[in-house]
């Protein structure tokens, strides 16, 4: 790859101090990329089969791709991939902030990190390699100030005290952004590795300069101009979402007990940009500025994202909004996972209601719950169960038909009784419980243009569809809000009610055979940015279909590497609660996942097991 | 009494985010609303879809949907992120 690829990684060996430049194989960068692709390639091939994450063998790997670095529009990201402490599956998890763009001008595609050290430390790389160095001092700080006493100059990705902890849900920070799911910081804290840094200047290498400008020009301009990036998310934030999860009635409430409460309205993103917020934040070359900075009591903090809000305010029965924002602040410094911390309280409520649990937990009891945010990451007391997640307090306290996660990993902020394919997506995702792997609640709740939520129908070709999409998208590294711009802007402008809408909306729910078609097609026509980007910057001429391709060979890549783990299609499953408690009255149960799980595996090339067929390992060209 | 949650661009003109109404039906409660509603503010307000319990309009009865006590009406506009 002459293009967007720096060419080398770094292999740090934190047990020896070793630190050695090592070059990609070369058809590796070719099929899968970088980022997500490149992660899970490197996972799969550098640890054994069953080993523990927190053992000190295990590889945690950040990675970036040709992208990033350049100035394309929502590029500059990393991915972190290891295997997580919470499932037991893979783990990739993305952040945005500074780090990413600085490794790769420091002169690396990822680094490698592998052993642990027997004292608290940090890794410093620069265009003149990589160090280790003392972090004694940095050691039980939170995120913020860590990154504070850290060379300014320096792109960070940093854990808190809930990663040094080893709480199994405790994430990376770079700035304000945050590599929250699956529970890397963990991997990271039991490595005794307290950051990464990594500062540099050195040029990407763009094969085709002049037609990369303009099409950067371009697309930042369409972008722009679009209703979703150009509109909603600048002035609302992620938080746009609660008016119309609570409206579609699939916002979690009380351990999703419902979907909605008549005060979801107080935590909506209207009510933050009309109160609080003070500026548009945003990662570096994004012209999309989603994020919030928001002002309390006497301070201005990070506003808190949708997912925060869903989970650490609805789902606990907290609606006032700066209590929200507070206790996002508090995760972040402390370095927990918004989406589940607030599932694991939620959980522990409804034990202690049901008498369960003994704990001061109640709904909208936010003194009871900041405490417990707090002992959460310290492992102190109650925060000692807390701190491993909901599907291991089921097996301590019961209540296992209540516990929200998928495979280990707790479940974001739609309700998939209102959205059944997106209850399918939940199932399937090779990290577990996840909304960002296809977000297909966007095409039938969310979005300008719905779905019928409660049928099957075509549901099992849109989120294969969507999810080698992400995972395309991911590798490149692009932020997958992108994605939301692929939906024509003339979309928003259809009136909801009407009959042209439904007429649309019908046709497009039995539109399955025209995906799968799609699917196979090896389209080599560029019409989205993302194929565009990656012509112009790597010089290799890419189509949708090789998109489309790249996306399903790291899913199966995913697939076959929890195979190797245990991780069989009897964890394809939603929790009870969701697929036989209905909070829709027209509905008698939840979502009807078996059909969906069939066509799904079908449709991939896998057998009636999940597992994918030679055929299709072949055709893919994955190595095993 | 059904209740009715208009979205954020509406409840600025309603002056509230949540009302009470005795209509019978959907058509008679978005009669209702408009009433209340400057006409050429109504034009640009009205493009949302509208929810029963969560349930879009047109997977029911439409307009002619009737309306008990316990209902929540929402009207929302497109989202996303995450």
């Amino acid at each position: 790859m002459p293009g967007g690829s720096m060419n080398q990684y770094l292999d740090v060996n934190l047990s020896t101090s070793d630190i050695k430049e090592r070059r990609f194989d070369r058809r590796d960068q070719d099929l899968y990329v970088g980022g997500r692709g490149l992660g899970i390639r490197m996972l799969y091939d550098e640890t054994e089969p069953g080993l523990d994450p927190f053992d000190e063998n295990m590889v945690l790997i950040f990675s970036v791709g040709p992208l990033t670095g350049t100035s394309a529009p929502q590029s500059n990201r990393f991915v972190v991939t290891t295997k997580s402490p919470l499932t037991g599956t893979l783990a990739d998890s993305h952040c945005g902030g500074n780090f990413a763009t600085k490794l790769k001008k420091a002169g690396y595609d990822a680094v490698l990190i592998r052993g642990k050290s027997p004292k608290p430390v940090y890794l410093e790389i620069t265009e003149a390699g990589a160090e280790i160095k003392d972090a004694s001092h940095l050691w039980g700080q939170g995120t913020r100030d860590t990154q504070d006493a850290l060379p300014e100059s320096a792109g960070k990705a940093v854990i808190g005290p809930a990663g040094e902890n080893r709480v199994r849900y405790a994430s990376i920070v770079s700035e304000n952004r945050v590599a929250g799911r699956g529970g890397t910081g963990a991997v990271m804290g039991a490595k005794n590795l307290k950051a990464v840094i990594a500062d540099g200047k050195k040029i990407i290498p763009i094969a085709q300069p002049e037609e990369y400008k303009q099409l950067q020009k371009n697309i930042t301009k369409f972008l722009l101009d679009h209703p979703m990036t150009g509109s909603i998310l600048p002035q609302l934030g992620t938080a746009n979402l609660v008016m119309t999860t609570a409206g579609r009635n699939i916002i979690p409430t009380r351990n999703f007990q419902a979907g909605q409460d008549k005060n979801s309205v107080e935590l909506s993103g209207e009510k933050m940009r009309d109160e609080i917020l003070v500026r548009n934040d945003g990662c570096l070359s994004c012209p999309i500025r989603c994020g919030r900075h928001v002002k309390i009591a006497d301070r201005e903090t990070k506003g808190p994202e949708y997912e925060t809000i869903g989970l650490l305010g609805n789902n606990l029965g907290v609606f006032d909004l700066k209590t929200v924002v507070e206790f996002g602040e508090m995760c972040d410094d402390l370095g927990l996972d918004t989406i589940s911390c607030g599932n694991t309280l939620g959980f522990a409520t409804e034990l202690t209601e049901r008498g369960l649990l003994e704990s001061n937990l109640s709904w909208g009891n936010a003194e009871a719950y900041r405490q417990a945010i707090e002992d959460t990451a310290h492992r102190r007391g109650l925060g000692e169960d807390l701190a491993e997640g909901t599907r291991q307090m089921s097996e301590k306290y019961g209540g296992k038909e209540y516990a929200i996660h998928v495979k280990g990993m707790e479940l974001p902020a739609y309700d998939p009784r209102g959205c059944f394919g997106q209850g399918l997506e939940y199932a399937v995702n090779n990290r577990g419980g996840c909304h960002i792997r296809g977000s297909v609640m966007y095409l039938e709740a969310t979005g300008p243009i719905s779905l019928d939520p409660h049928s099957t129908h075509s549901k099992p070709e849109l989120v294969i569809f969507q999810q080698n999409s992400n995972a395309a998208v991911s590798s490149l590294v692009m932020c997958y809000f992108s994605t939301y711009a692929t939906i024509p802007a003339g979309a928003f402008k259809m009136d909801p009610n009407s009959l042209g809408y439904k007429l649309l909306t019908g046709a497009m729910l039995h539109a399955g055979p025209v995906v799968r078609l799609m699917l196979k097609l090896k389209n080599p026509a560029q019409v989205l940015w993302f194929e565009k980007f990656l012509s112009t910057v790597t010089g290799k001429k890419v189509g949708m279909g090789d998109i489309n391709e790249l996306g399903e060979r790291v899913i199966n890549l995913e697939r076959l590497y929890n195979l190797r783990e245990g991780i069989t299609n009897v964890d394809d499953n939603l929790p009870h609660r969701l697929t036989h408690e209905s909070i829709f009255p027209n509905q008698e149960r939840g979502v009807p996942l078996e059909p969906m799980l069939a066509s799904y595996y079908r449709i991939r090339g896998w057998d009636v097991r999940g597992v994918p067929t030679q055929k299709t390992i072949r055709r893919l060209q994955i190595r095993t | 009494m059904p209740a009715f949650v208009p979205h954020v661009a509406l409840a600025k003109l309603l002056g509230t985010s949540r009302l009470e109404t005795n209509a019978a039906t959907v058509r008679v409660l978005m009669d209702e609303i408009k009433r209340r509603v400057p006409a050429e503010d109504w034009k640009r307000v009205r493009r949302a879809a509208i929810l029963i319990n969560g349930v879009a309009m047109h997977r029911l009865e439409g307009l002619d949907t009737p309306l008990a006590p316990e209902d929540t009406v929402w009207m929302v506009v497109p989202s996303g992120g995450g």
